[in-house]
């Protein structure tokens, strides 16, 4: 079928009724001038006769690949080739971890909440009533008090070194990187004074260090420590966690 | 006429059935000889995919030999046994062109291909046709099926389309024409 070949209805007419072997007379002569005058004429015959033959067995496949479908449709469809228990612990695992996820997003933007709720910047010392005789120290507070928590703990840090147990020192450190949110710094400082002598900071560290606790997740230590507390608002938090 | 049954068709009556197209009696004939070509297939190294694909090039050959009037029924299963037997001389083919491409890549000498360059050229035919065929529209597949396949006269198309008969032979020349070309293109 490579030559470009123009067959008009008449000539189709002509040679369907040919192939069919249903020429009358008038048809018959009219077929017969076009086959002495057309050059093309035994090519346009060929063309419309393969034209037909093929559209023909094209139906007939199109038919028997239908009968075949109908007859034997596929046992299963190819994307479930996998045994039936694999898609059940597939879902089963997959409805697990969503519960997991959603029990941890939960669990922790919960107590992340009662974190934000109950924190409180420590208002921080009068600079007059330090107790300590450093300029370092009270420059540190007063940075401090003003929001520079950067600035006091590059004043506070070289005196924690020197005095690495002192009470105040350790709290306001505690309290300073708190504010930064180096929470495992803040939490190491707190529990060094827990751990520590006496102090009159115990009790406020044991508060922070509880709520600390509660932000990482550790409810258990969180209400050991705020069971301790006379603090009314440990008490609040204790409610909320039964 | 239940489809899976051709028991009580004579030989004539089945092969004129298939002359004709006739969908229930395609049918029967497949439903009673594709089992036996499959389980052939599968005992002799294919699978069911290959035997139907064999199955149904052996049909299409049974069926173009019919319609030319090529097979005459020699006994009461003639048309049965001769699409089995098509089907399995297919597969065989099949099996030693299947060794013959393993060997020859081993140095071995060739023996033949599974295929007729005829048959190969028909595949190609068809395919070509098959995407032409469906880049028509609904009504023109839908008229050239009736009139090709299920052998609607233009006078029961007319009919069926609220056509005159010039109509219809005009649309059939129009729908025939675009598959040319569709094809040609």
């Amino acid at each position: 079928m490579s030559k470009e070949l123009n067959i008009s209805p008449i000539e189709y007419e002509l040679i369907e009724a040919k192939l069919d072997g249903t020429l009358n007379e008038e048809q018959l002569q009219a077929l017969r001038e076009l086959e002495a005058q057309d050059a093309d004429w035994s090519l346009k015959v060929e063309e419309v006769k393969t034209l037909r033959q093929d559209l023909e067995s094209y139906l007939v496949k199109a038919e028997l690949d239908k009968i075949h479908e109908e007859a034997y449709p596929e046992k299963t469809p190819k994307t479930r080739k996998l045994p039936q228990w694999i898609y059940a612990v597939a879902a089963s695992i997959t409805l697990i971890l969503v519960g997991w996820i959603s029990f941890q997003f939960l669990f922790v933007e919960s107590n992340e909440k009662l974190f934000t709720t109950y924190y409180e910047t420590d208002p921080g010392l009068i600079t007059a009533m330090s107790g300590t005789d450093s300029y370092e120290f009270d420059r540190g507070m007063v940075d401090f008090k003003e929001g520079k928590y950067e600035e006091a703990l590059a004043l506070w840090q070289p005196l924690l070194e020197e005095n690495p147990t002192g009470d105040t020192l350790l709290y306001f450190v505690a309290m300073a990187n708190l504010e930064l949110e180096n929470y495992t710094e803040s939490q190491e400082n707190l529990e060094l004074i827990i751990k520590g002598n006496p102090s009159e900071f115990k009790q406020d560290a044991e508060w922070y260090l509880g709520l600390i606790y509660l932000r990482n997740g550790q409810t258990e230590k969180a209400k050991g420590l705020f069971s301790n507390s006379s603090k009314p608002e440990a008490k609040e938090i204790l409610e909320k966690l039964e | 006429m239940p489809e899976d049954s051709i028991s009580h068709l004579s030989q004539e009556q089945l092969i004129q059935g298939i002359k004709e197209n006739q969908r229930d009696v395609m049918s029967a004939l497949y439903l009673e000889v594709f089992p036996k070509v499959r389980s052939f297939v599968i005992q002799n190294s294919g699978d069911e995919d290959q035997a139907k694909d064999i199955f149904q090039e052996a049909f299409l050959v049974a069926w173009q030999k019919v319609k030319n009037g090529d097979f005459q029924p020699q006994n009461a299963t003639a048309m049965q046994g001769f699409l089995f037997q098509v089907s399995k001389n297919k597969w065989l083919d099949w099996l030693r062109s299947s060794r013959f491409k393993m060997e020859s890549s081993m140095g071995a000498i060739s023996i033949e291909v599974a295929d007729s360059e005829d048959e190969i050229l028909l595949e190609e035919r068809l395919s070509y046709l098959e995407e032409a065929f469906q880049q028509l529209g609904e009504s023109c597949r839908e008229l050239l099926k009736r009139f090709y396949f299920e052998k609607e006269s233009l006078e029961e198309l007319a009919e069926r389309f609220g056509w005159t008969n010039q109509t219809a032979k005009n649309n059939k020349y129009r729908c025939m024409e675009k598959l040319r070309k569709l094809i040609k293109r």
